[in-house]
């Protein structure tokens, strides 16, 4: 009993002598949704924040009486570094900003091309910002203008960004999505660089930023668009369409692709569907500069045929899946020519080669990376396999030759 | 054991009784022994009026009736009824009793024809009057429970319990029959503990009608009645009911113990028993189940506990009681094992949720922002915009106005419940809304907790909840989820440091006891269940082994 | 005076969330880069031979406590001094292991709320449930060791199927060699947290007697599950991260629980694991305060030991904060420092010296054992 006369005093004093330190109430709060970082000519950084308006978003709710507001804010600050930038924020903001549910960072290419790591430390650091933060670069325009851009599906943009990241990769297989965790530890990676998605605005840019987007048709809409390609921090350019799937390819992130595959004088040719892919890489590090082995086994069905061919015959299935084979092995080879070009090992090679040997790695390839990176021999083996043809046998075009041939033979 | 939570409560009163009357210290032991108030009135009466000795009864028939109506204020619902039967000459008699208490016919048919038809040619010998009652009592009472009365207490307690008094002149002694009788209630369906499936009597009001009730479904030799009186001034009868043959002997002498230290003038409801002889009086769990279906104190009696039945009223305490045994229901026995197990999660779980719902909403919402997904934060932000109170108060008024409901609506009459439950949900829920002083997310989690704390068998556990559902809203207000995990360790600390009749009270989990797991928060197959509780049932741990004869059967329809 | 006994359940509960209390939280080993979850396997070893000391000196004395056997050993006036370092030590790893963490606390959820405002809260839990007994918290161990280990497969199911794991990041193993991994592993994880198993010699006194030759088995176990634990936990964070970021942030675990996003809607994890982590750092403070206030009743005599956990929690805070002036120069200590100065005397030499000193002592001791039964 003496303990609860001391016990109850005490609990009191700490209730309500204490302030409520770390306490928001959620009407406080503005939830950041994107970021954007650029950078001005005097070398400090442009944030943009993208700022959603919730009583707009949430289902069901109405708008409080007035006119229809915008699905989003955006604020834009400038400082030496982001943190200065972010709390000179709420000179314009009546709530704190709140970053724990933002979806992406875009940098943009200015930036990009200087100098990347410094803006990430601050992103990894504040234990607010989520390490699912998705890191893109505008391409061919400002991070501020991506996040004032209206789309129509996700009202919120970076909502939109964030799920396009996501599908295209399942389905199309030409970006990665990167988040800021992944970016880190491929730079830190032996011998490794940073893979970032690329963000454009495609259609009437100037109408992307108006509400007026929302009513028309044909929108302007972002679009992921390649994925840039950094040395020591600094972007030194694109990979697109088929070289970024090659990257996939080579990481074995392929969930499921369409890849076309020419037929005998018609460019159209097969559609391959890709349901899944499996990619092994191995190395040997004997000689100075090593070799590296690439064997991807991607398990396929035929899509859509444009030729004329007998589907029903085991033979023809073979000759396909060897087309399909040289077309994703040159797309491979492709990839690592460009890589080696640009002198940066995205594919994540050096790690292979650390995992490989560690003891050579370390005391040979790593002081030298540079130099033999360009020049690492790879061999690059595509085994398919096509498992399906959908839900027909063969197609139109070939049971029409079938029976002109036919006519022909019995007139 | 730490003696240092040792039923204060109880010491207080014994203290409070010691001041009224310490000459009783000699007899202190018994209960059934007259009380004190009594005996210093007597005395008191004795002394004013003639020479008899204390308390015994006078030869004289008008002398023991006068003290009687003197003694009890002569009250309406006396009746002395006078007469005289004949043996060896006429005797008068008297039949005294309390009307409505005794069933009038049983007196008339079986007393007074019998006594006034006794003739004088029916003896073969003539019987002197001194004798007259031990020859009636042989001869004349077709009762079944007829016992001699000797002193003017007894008589009197005799009377008061409901039985009737036979007293003839010249005799010393009285006759006391029962003949109880009087309106009460049938034996009805439960109304506190409703099952679908299970027998559908309770018990009633009445100690005898109970006792009955358990004992016409366990005919075992083994089972023990002991009986108690409780209760200075209402004298209610008392009875503790277990299985000899199974159950804890050092438990049974403690809640003896305890129930003779009880020091009270009236015990009206065993919710009054429970505070005397629990263990700890700074909690806010239940320390004792209470039930009013025989078939629950029957199942505890049959692991090895013990059940407390009080006269006047329904409701059999059960004793020792765990913490888990709330969540437990009669019907879980009595369905299948995978509905039960998953029944006893549910509830477990409702428990939880009603705890700590407002809590968890509360520091979601001011605190861990983060952990909303984002669909879901945006949907409780824009509901949050423009609701003038910070979330705590919002849930503070929304549970109140709860409460107020509730109790609202268990106190009043039936035909304005209706009309408070419609102004409760219209007003208060859908008005509040749209008027912008709560948010819907707020009223939905209300709400669940609302219901949650329904879904809870037990009543008793379902309070704790309730009380405890505040100071948890506060704390996470300050600390969020910080706060709250402190605040459930205390929680749980507190209950572990509970015991019921010197039994951990959150066993079979903490301590772990294993076997008893399986009958806990799962049920498994009841071939499973061939063990009582371990600590209960020291005695005669296992039960019938049922799957041995499961295996039987087994055999036999292979071979 | 001590009329309760723990079971060997408790007992082996009790390890388990003394020892993974505080480690899984900070990066153990992670000094081994990618190899940290080998460096805490070595660590485990090393731990459990000490262990075996510790039971050993316990098994001669089954009734007493490290604190009142050594003032057998060396006479009253030299066992008082030892006790009173022991008793410093244990309150040193209750405070340090309190900043752990308040500043957990501080850099994940709570920003702004001042760190003596957290630990209070979280002794003045200490203190209540202490004051209930020692047996209340061993039994309240048991709720909550269902509680952590249910939430505990939660999370690597959770993992498991967001298919985070790259289990590349794993390899190769002994990529630099063995040496720096041993380098990693000696002397700081014996030390931490294998070799705080010192306090159970404060405790396993409690044991029931006839549990006596069980200590070392199931202390062992104990030691087993907690060390395989760590293990997988620090690879599951390694494979999840990568072995860079897994070394470079200062608590692994929520990082990598951090990435779980499951459907749009089980996200943001950390905050629940700083939760339950919490209820693993409530078990580790309560049990350095207990043994402290142990040691204190031994060396000062103090008859009822609920006098002095209040008091001696108050000294748990300040020296909490006063301990260090910030995160980094703390967790700096705890590496660098604390295990070379602190942790081995204490840990090692220490216990290693009453060793000798009962072998040389050996049957001196008997002569006065029976002469005082007698």
């Amino acid at each position: 009993m003496s303990f609860l006369k001391c016990f109850v005093p005490f609990s009191l004093c700490l209730l309500f002598l204490t302030g409520c330190w770390d306490q928001n109430e959620l009407d406080e709060l503005s939830i950041v949704m994107g970021m954007g970082i650029n950078i001005d000519k005097k070398g400090d950084l442009i944030v943009t924040y993208q700022v959603v308006n919730p009583t707009e978003v949430a289902p069901g709710v109405s708008g409080g009486g007035g006119g229809k507001q915008p699905v989003f804010t955006v604020y834009e600050t400038k400082g030496k570094n982001l943190m200065e930038a972010t709390r000179k924020a709420t000179k314009q903001t009546s709530r704190r900003l709140f970053f724990a549910h933002a979806r992406m960072v875009v940098f943009s290419e200015k930036l990009a091309k200087e100098n990347i790591y410094e803006a990430l430390d601050m992103m990894s650091r504040d234990p607010e910002v989520r390490s699912t933060i998705q890191v893109l670069i505008a391409r061919n325009t400002t991070p501020s203008k991506i996040l004032r851009t209206f789309t129509a599906i996700d009202k919120v943009t970076s909502d939109e960004v964030a799920a396009i990241l996501r599908i295209s990769e399942k389905n199309w297989g030409e970006n990665v999505q990167q988040d800021i965790n992944e970016v880190l530890q491929s730079i830190i990676n032996e011998g490794g660089e940073p893979l970032i998605n690329g963000i454009e605005i495609t259609g009437d840019k100037d109408l992307a930023v108006t509400a007026k987007n929302y009513e028309v048709g044909d929108p302007a809409r972002v679009k992921v668009s390649g994925m840039g390609v950094f040395k020591k921090g600094k972007l030194k350019g694109w990979l697109d369409g088929p070289e970024a799937r090659g990257i996939l390819w080579l990481r074995g992130k392929i969930v499921s692709s369409v890849v076309t595959v020419p037929c005998k004088g018609n460019k159209k040719g097969y559609a391959i569907e890709v349901v899944r892919s499996n990619t092994e890489l191995s190395a040997s590090t004997k000689r100075d500069v090593p070799t590296i082995n690439v064997e991807v086994f991607p398990e396929t069905n035929i899509a859509e045929t444009n030729c004329p061919v007998n589907l029903e015959k085991p033979s023809e299935i073979l000759k396909i899946e060897k087309m399909f084979n040289n077309v994703i092995e040159k797309e491979i080879t492709k990839t690592i020519k460009a890589a080696q070009n640009f002198n940066s090992d995205v594919i994540g090679f050096g790690e292979l080669l650390y995992r490989e040997n560690p003891e050579k790695w370390n005391r040979v390839y790593k002081k030298n990376y540079n130099r033999i990176f360009p020049e690492i021999q790879v061999k690059v083996k595509v085994d398919s396999r096509i498992r399906r043809s959908g839900i027909r046998t063969s197609p139109f075009l070939f049971e029409k030759n079938q029976e002109n041939k036919e006519e022909v033979e019995s007139s | 054991m730490r003696n240092r939570r040792k039923r204060p409560i109880i010491k207080t009163h014994k203290k409070l009784s010691d001041m009224i009357a310490d000459k009783k210290s000699g007899e202190s032991s018994s209960l059934q022994t007259k009380s004190v108030a009594s005996e210093v009135q007597i005395r008191a009466f004795n002394d004013k009026q003639q020479p008899v000795k204390v308390g015994e009864l006078s030869p004289a028939l008008h002398i023991n009736v006068d003290r009687i109506k003197h003694r009890l204020g002569n009250p309406t619902d006396l009746i002395v009824r006078e007469f005289e039967f004949e043996l060896e000459q006429k005797v008068t008699a008297t039949l005294i009793f309390l009307e409505e208490m005794n069933d009038t016919q049983l007196l008339s048919e079986f007393i007074l024809e019998p006594l006034m038809n006794l003739t004088s040619e029916k003896q073969s010998s003539p019987v002197p009057i001194n004798h007259a009652l031990h020859y009636i009592k042989q001869n004349a009472l077709a009762l079944g429970r007829v016992l001699d009365v000797e002193t003017e207490d007894e008589l009197l307690e005799a009377l008061l319990a409901g039985l009737s008094v036979l007293l003839v002149e010249g005799n010393t002694k009285g006759l006391k029959m029962g003949t109880n009788g009087g309106k009460m209630r049938n034996i009805e369906e439960p109304t506190s503990e409703v099952v679908i499936r299970g027998p559908k009597e309770a018990f009633t009001e009445s100690i005898k009608t109970n006792i009955s009730l358990i004992r016409r479904k366990l005919r075992s030799p083994d089972l023990r009645i002991e009986k108690f009186i409780v209760g200075d001034i209402t004298r209610t009868d008392l009875a503790i009911v277990y299985m000899d043959n199974i159950v804890n002997p050092l438990i049974v002498k403690e809640i003896k113990e305890r129930i003779e230290q009880v020091k009270t003038d009236g015990l009206l409801e065993t919710g009054q028993l429970e505070e005397f002889i629990q263990d700890e009086t700074v909690t806010v769990f239940p320390q004792l189940m209470s039930t009013e279906r025989p078939d629950v104190v029957i199942g505890n009696i049959l692991e090895g506990r013990v059940g407390i039945i009080v006269n006047g009223t329904p409701f059999s305490l059960i004793a020792p009681t765990q913490f888990i045994q709330f969540f437990q229901s009669s019907e879980d026995y009595y369905m299948r094992y995978d509905i039960s197990t998953f029944l006893r999660l549910l509830r477990f779980s409702v428990f939880i949720i009603s705890l700590i719902a407002p809590s968890i909403y509360i520091a979601l919402t001011t605190f861990h922002q983060a952990m909303i997904p984002t669909t879901l934060l945006f949907g409780i932000a824009a509901q949050r915009e423009g609701v003038p109170f910070p979330a705590i108060a919002e849930a503070l008024v929304m549970e109140i106005t709860f409460e107020i409901l509730r109790e609202a609506g268990i106190r009043m009459p039936r035909a304005v419940g209706v009309a408070v439950s419609i102004v409760g949900a219209l007003v208060l829920g859908q008005a509040a809304v749209q008027a912008g002083l709560v948010s819907p997310a707020m009223v939905i989690v209300v709400g669940i907790t609302a219901v949650a704390s329904f879904a809870i068998p037990s009543f008793a556990v379902a309070t704790s909840a309730r009380l405890l559902r505040f100071p948890l809203m506060i704390i996470s207000s300050v600390f969020g989820f910080y706060g709250l995990t402190l605040a459930l360790i205390v929680i749980v600390a507190h209950l572990t440091s509970l015991r019921s009749f010197g039994i951990p009270y959150l066993s079979p989990f903490a301590p772990i006891q294993t076997q008893d797991l399986k009958d806990s928060l799962f049920r498994f197959p009841v071939t499973h269940l061939f063990k009582r509780p371990e600590k209960l049932a020291k005695k005669n741990a296992t039960r019938t082994l049922p799957y041995e004869v499961k295996k039987k059967r087994e055999e036999e329809t292979t071979r | 005076m001590k009329t309760y006994k723990i079971d060997l359940q408790q007992y082996f509960i009790l390890i388990v969330l003394f020892e993974l209390g505080s480690a899984i939280l900070v990066g153990l080993g992670m000094n081994a880069g990618r190899d940290a979850w080998i460096a805490i396997l070595f660590g485990m070893f090393a731990g459990m031979i000490l262990f075996a000391g510790y039971v050993f000196l316990y098994k001669q004395f089954p009734e007493m406590s490290l604190t009142q056997y050594i003032q057998v050993l060396f006479g009253k006036y030299v066992g008082k001094f030892f006790g009173f370092c022991y008793m410093l030590y244990f309150l040193y790893l209750a405070s340090r292991v309190l900043r752990d963490f308040g500043s957990l606390l501080l850099s994940a959820v709570f920003v702004q709320t001042p760190i003596i405002v957290v630990n209070t809260l979280m002794v003045a839990t200490i203190v209540y449930v202490l004051k209930l007994g020692f047996e209340v918290l061993a039994r309240t161990g048991e709720i909550f060791f269902g509680l952590v280990g249910l939430v505990g497969t939660t999370l690597a199911v959770l993992v498991l199927s967001a298919d985070l794991m790259e289990y590349n990041y794993l390899l190769p193993i002994f990529g630099d060699g063995v040496i720096p991994v041993l380098k990693a592993a000696f002397p700081v994880t014996p030390t931490f947290p294998f070799g705080e198993m010192i306090v159970f010699t404060m405790l396993l006194p409690y044991l029931k007697v006839k549990n006596k030759n069980n200590a070392l088995k199931v202390g062992l176990l104990g030691m087993g599950v907690s060390g395989i634990v760590l293990s997988t936990t620090i690879a599951m964070d390694i494979a999840v991260l990568g072995g860079h970021v897994a070394t470079h942030v200062y608590f692994p675990l929520l990082a990598a629980v951090a990435k779980i996003n499951l459907g749009e809607f089980i996200q943001r994890l950390d905050a629940l694991v700083v939760f339950t982590l919490i209820i693993g750092g409530f078990f580790k403070v309560a049990v350095f305060l207990y043994v402290s206030v142990k040691a204190a009743q031994d060396v000062f005599g103090v008859k009822e030991e609920t006098t002095i956990i209040g008091p001696i929690g108050v000294v748990v805070i300040l020296s909490s904060i006063a301990i260090a002036s910030n995160y980094v120069e703390h967790i700096n200590e705890g590496l660098n420092i604390v295990p070379q100065f602190i942790h081995i005397p204490f840990q090692v030499v220490l216990p290693a010296i009453f060793i000798i000193v009962f072998l040389i002592r050996k049957k001196q001791l008997k002569h006065f054992a029976s002469s005082s039964s007698s």
